[in-house]
């Protein structure tokens, strides 16, 4: 498949703005200034970066706390993630939640709870609604490796297999759930294997070549939009930070560490860029200006923005409420 | 012995059955599981044996016929019974009802009831002032109950109707209770002291703002590109400052020891949310040019109604200005805002006609009214300082006057 | 005006809003070719068709996840639990994402989880079980439990039309042993409000699902001992209405509460808080719950009868508080 000079472009924008955007708060984390913890997901970006990209407007995205890359590119502004870091009223949930927990259909991106995997039966379920409606889009749920082990997981890809629904699977295997390395979490070798048991044809891609990830996910969606149910696409990287960034990840091997540093995401797509003579240095520096006035801009916004009311926390709890006599 | 035959509960829902077809007819002779009779229920149409060898001794209803469960729809006789004796089967006895009611029994070993009122009933007496020792009580173990309170407000004629309750008050179409915020109750209080402690008077003067609105006309653009919504106010604030420093009896304070005048000028502007009123100051307000009062005051309503007002913010002030022109009233009598010894009452600026020089013009004319104490001066110098206040708003020009200005202000230092 | 069980009433409801509004569907184990376990939706799969009314594999957490996405992006999804008992595999979608959704991003979850609950059908542990305990304390959801065919057809329209997750606690023994009439007329039971189901002066009995039933036959009784029991049939577990709870508290100043669930941290311990804290001047005497033993749910039936309260345990409380 061929990608369009501008998408190649895009696709670098999108991996600096997320990095950009996760070092600041890594930064400020560190800082004391975030409130509440801060989850990154740094060393994996080329893979939400990669199926975000892939989406069509109108499909649904089900992430998870590792997925950046998605909310940024259906649309949700830095400004508001960074204010909803801050606990600002500003942020995308207005102070109702924090840090990556991200939802706004108005973007087409799905909330999550903290419990891994629970977005994989709900992203079948948005699309059954798209398949009983006859309509042609799809919708596509990631978890980490660490989520593949929950019933959730097992029970989404079940019911999607079942009734061949416009799904696409993601998995972002990053090889420590926490402190916990696969050879604890499983005994297969690849997560793809256990597609298999659903009857779902997979695919094992490079996690750390963005433009790999994207023409997966593209042939995918491609194959759910058409009827062809659901694919599983296992994305082997690698979590250069701790699973949160209060964790030092003593336990991941420094070895390790070092062979992945040298397959950066960004510094891959730098170098597929430049080789493949898609992109000048100059176009590169001025995108990492323009990502590094949009962080600026985002941070300064977040910071002036006003802290929410303590009776904010009473409200919205339903959406029909209870009409009073 | 004869044995039933029943309509059987097949699922656990199922209340009715319908009899479908007899399979065997009175007197003829069964096995047991034979089939005897096809039934039919909402969840399935099946076959019911025979419960025993025997005799049919009796069918009781016909095909055709719906039945609720466990209805007798057939006798067996069975061919072990001797002739003539008939057993019927005995229910096993059913064991002993648990006692649900723990509650008023453990009650009751606690104390004596008598002496024991429930809630209701010492409501009751409280409202209708009865002593509770004289009420004979029919309750379980002698417990004045709400009907023997009642009965006894009855039998007294003396006894008048208690008020309508508190909590009804709120049910009343014709009153609504509010709770009173906190601020509220805060607010309350320092008005009423206030008043009660400072000898309020209050002096009103009239003043013609033409200048001061020409100037605005002529500089407000500017100052809009500089981030500031130039209104009245800063003009009034500065001309106070001024005036302030010439007749420094009104930034002072009394105190049993003597008049403490402060020197140091903290201007309060009073700011109206919607749940009451916040005076966030602008400290030094004498070492302040007119931008930089146009700068401070837009900033402190801004955080002020945005509740971002830190406690310093709402300290530390000598003299009080009130704007209440804003919501159109022409002059007031402002309350003193304590320690401080006076507070001046800005109202709407208004065109009207006035006589200049016995000929009719029309002005923007605004009234002040600056409200004093009494204990600390006198009428004289209050109408000084307001006079002061008018001669500066009257004749505002300066350097600037009629001059417009060619570039935004680029600090603080400027003259003006 | 027609006369139809409770099961037809909740049958009703379920039709009547497929027909009307394409949006929704029904997803649950053996719903379709089966008809459902108790026959609820017979005949819907040959009308509705395999895309409206879902077969679903044996896994609660899975389908309600599904019931939930497909929510979000504007279906009306109506989940049928084989048995209440087993919402319990469904716990953690329920609690962390249907009934959390609005709150944390502002995202509306209109589904219904239909429950069948309750015992006295010799179903054991895993048959029988009050369900509603388990999500009381859960803010977000709403619970919903009727005691009549005319609240059944009116309360499950009320849950569908609702923008919010909805648990529908329907009683299994009620199912075709009670009937009512009811109007040819679409009607809506409405959410969050309770009912008088009869009026009484001397005491109130604060109650829901097949107990209202028990707590008729035994007002029965007690009227011809000259004792008027005014019935309170909650209608709506989550919201509680308190202001009928309070009404009633006022009006007869002695309290008992009944359910069929476990009496311990049961709907019923809320009530009693509820009217000692805002209606303790009201009281004439203590508070008396009326609830299921705090055990699993027995097999046999003797056991099962002692478990379940019946209409002595309510005559008995409410003599003992007349008296006191």
């Amino acid at each position: 498949m061929d990608i369009k000079r501008e998408d190649l472009l895009q696709l670098y924008y999108y991996l600096k703005l997320t990095r950009r955007l996760e070092d600041r708060v890594t930064s400020l984390y560190h800082q004391g200034k975030i409130l509440g913890g801060a989850w990154t997901s740094n060393g994996t970006e080329a893979v939400s970066v990669g199926y975000g990209y892939a989406l069509e407007k109108n499909d649904i995205a089900a992430p998870y706390f590792r997925d950046m890359g998605v909310f940024l590119i259906r649309g949700i502004s830095a400004k508001r993630i960074i204010a909803q870091y801050f606990g600002k009223r500003t942020g995308v949930t207005g102070g109702k939640e924090g840090n990556v927990h991200i939802g706004d259909l108005n973007f087409g991106v799905i909330g999550f709870p903290s419990h891994l995997a629970d977005n994989y039966p709900v992203g079948a379920g948005a699309a059954l609604a798209f398949k009983i409606r006859g309509e042609k889009r799809i919708a596509v749920a990631c978890t980490g490796d660490g989520g593949t082990s929950r019933g959730d997981f097992h029970e989404g890809m079940n019911f999607a297999a079942t009734r061949k629904l416009p799904m696409v699977f993601i998995c972002n295997n990053n090889q420590y759930a926490y402190s916990t390395p696969l050879r604890l979490q499983m005994n297969i070798k690849d997560i793809a294997e256990r597609a298999l048991a659903y009857g779902i044809p997979s695919k094992i891609v490079d996690g750390n070549n963005v433009v790999e990830v994207y023409k997966a996910a593209k042939e995918a969606y491609e194959v759910a939009r058409n009827g062809g149910g659901p694919t599983f696409i296992e994305c082997k990287t690698m979590r250069m930070h701790g699973h949160s960034e209060h964790d030092s990840a003593k336990y991941v091997p420094r070895e390790l560490l070092e062979e992945w540093k040298k397959k950066d995401p960004i510094v891959n797509m730098e170098k597929y860029l430049w080789e493949n003579t898609i992109a000048k240095k100059e176009e590169m520096d001025s995108i990492d200006v323009r990502v590094k006035k949009e962080i600026e801009e985002a941070e300064a916004f977040a910071d002036e923005s006003p802290y929410p009311e303590p009776e904010d926390g009473m409200k919205g709890l339903y959406a029909t409420p209870i009409a009073e006599e | 012995m004869t044995v039933d035959v029943i309509m059987p509960q097949m699922g656990e829902s199922v209340a009715e059955g319908t009899i479908l077809k007899w399979l065997v007819h009175e007197g003829d002779r069964v096995e047991k599981e034979q089939p005897i009779v096809e039934i039919s229920t909402d969840k399935i149409d099946t076959e019911v044996p025979s419960p025993v060898n025997g005799i049919i001794k009796k069918i009781l209803y016909p095909e055709g016929q719906i039945l609720r469960v466990l209805t007798v729809i057939a006798q067996i006789e069975t061919v072990e019974a001797k002739e003539g004796v008939s057993v019927s089967v005995e229910k096993p006895e059913a064991p002993k009802k648990v006692e649900k009611i723990e509650t008023i029994k453990e009650a009751e070993e606690i104390e004596e009831i008598e002496k024991r009122y429930s809630p209701l009933v010492r409501r009751l007496a409280k409202e209708y002032n009865i002593n509770l020792e004289e009420v004979k009580g029919t309750g379980e173990g002698g417990r004045v109950t709400k009907k023997d309170i009642m009965d006894y407000v009855a039998s007294k004629p003396g006894i008048s109707a208690p008020p309508p309750a508190e909590a009804e008050k709120k049910v009343l179409e014709r009153e609504t209770l509010i709770p009173v915020s906190p601020k509220r109750k805060i607010t309350a209080d320092r008005m009423v002291q206030s008043k009660r402690t400072a000898a309020h008077v209050t002096t009103v003067f009239e003043i013609d703002m033409t200048k001061v609105v020409r100037y605005r006309e002529l500089n407000k653009d500017a100052m809009k590109r500089e981030g500031i919504h130039l209104t009245y106010l800063p003009f009034i604030t500065q001309a106070t400052v001024r005036a302030l420093k010439e007749h420094p009896i009104l930034n002072a304070s009394w105190t049993d020891e003597g008049i403490v005048q402060k020197n140091y000028i903290n201007i309060g502007i009073a700011v109206s949310l919607e749940d009451g009123l916040i005076v966030p100051v602008i400290k030094d307000a004498d070492k302040k040019d007119l931008l930089r009062l146009a700068k401070d005051i837009q900033d402190i309503a801004a955080r002020a109604r945005n509740k971002k007002l830190n406690l310093e913010d709402v300290q530390g002030g000598t003299f009080t200005i009130t704007n209440y022109g804003l919501n159109g009233s022409l002059f007031g009598t402002p309350v003193i805002l304590q320690p401080q010894v006076a507070i001046l009452g800005v109202g709407a600026v208004v065109k009207r006609p006035v006589v200049i020089d016995d000929a009719i013009a029309i002005r923007s004319m605004m009234y002040l009214s600056l409200s004093f104490d009494h204990r600390v001066m006198d009428g004289a110098n209050a109408d000084a300082f307001l006079h002061k206040v008018k001669d500066i708003l009257e004749g505002w020009e300066g350097s600037v006057y009629e001059r417009k200005m060619s570039s935004p202000p680029t600090g603080y230092g400027g003259v003006w | 005006m027609r006369e139809i069980t409770y099961l037809e009433a909740i049958k009703e409801a379920l039709d009547e809003e497929m027909a009307r509004d394409p949006s929704v569907f029904i997803l649950g184990e053996d719903v379709g070719v089966y008809g459902g376990a108790f026959r609820v939706t017979e005949g819907f799969y040959e009308k509705y068709g395999e895309w409206r009314i879902l077969d679903t594999p044996l896994s609660e957490s899975g389908f309600t996840g599904a019931a939930i996405g497909a929510a979000l992006v504007g279906m009306r999804p109506v989940v049928e639990m084989q048995f209440a008992d087993f919402i319990s595999c469904a716990f953690d979608q329920l609690v962390n994402v249907a009934a959390k959704n609005h709150y944390r991003w502002g995202a509306a979850t209109p589904i219904v989880v239909r429950a069948p609950y309750g015992g006295n059908i010799h179903g054991g542990a895993f048959h029988s079980q009050c369900i509603e305990g388990f999500f009381f304390n859960v803010a977000g959801l709403k619970i919903v439990a009727p005691s009549t065919a005319y609240d059944a057809k009116g309360l499950l329209k009320a849950a569908i039309r609702d923008n919010d997750p909805v648990i529908y606690c329907e009683h299994k023994y009620l199912y075709r042993r009670i009937k009512d009439s009811i109007p040819e007329e679409d009607y809506v039971v409405p959410i969050g409000k309770a009912k008088i189901a009869l009026e009484g002066k001397d005491v109130s009995i604060i109650t829901y699902g097949a107990m209202v039933h028990t707590a008729l036959e035994a007002a029965q009784t007690l009227k011809g001992k000259g004792i008027s029991c005014e019935i309170i049939d909650l209608r709506t577990i989550l919201p509680l209405d308190k202001k009928s709870i309070f009404t009633t508290v006022k009006k007869t100043n002695k309290v008992v509460v009944l359910h069929e669930q476990t009496k311990t941290g049961g709907v019923g311990a809320e009530v009693s808080s509820l009217i000692t804290e805002y209606c303790f001047d009201c009281l004439d005497g203590p508070i008396i719950r009326i609830a299921a033993q705090d055990t699993p749910v027995p097999y046999s039936a003797q056991m099962e009868e002692a478990f379940i309260p019946q209409v002595k345990d309510v005559l008995s409380a409410v003599e003992k508080l007349i008296r006191y």
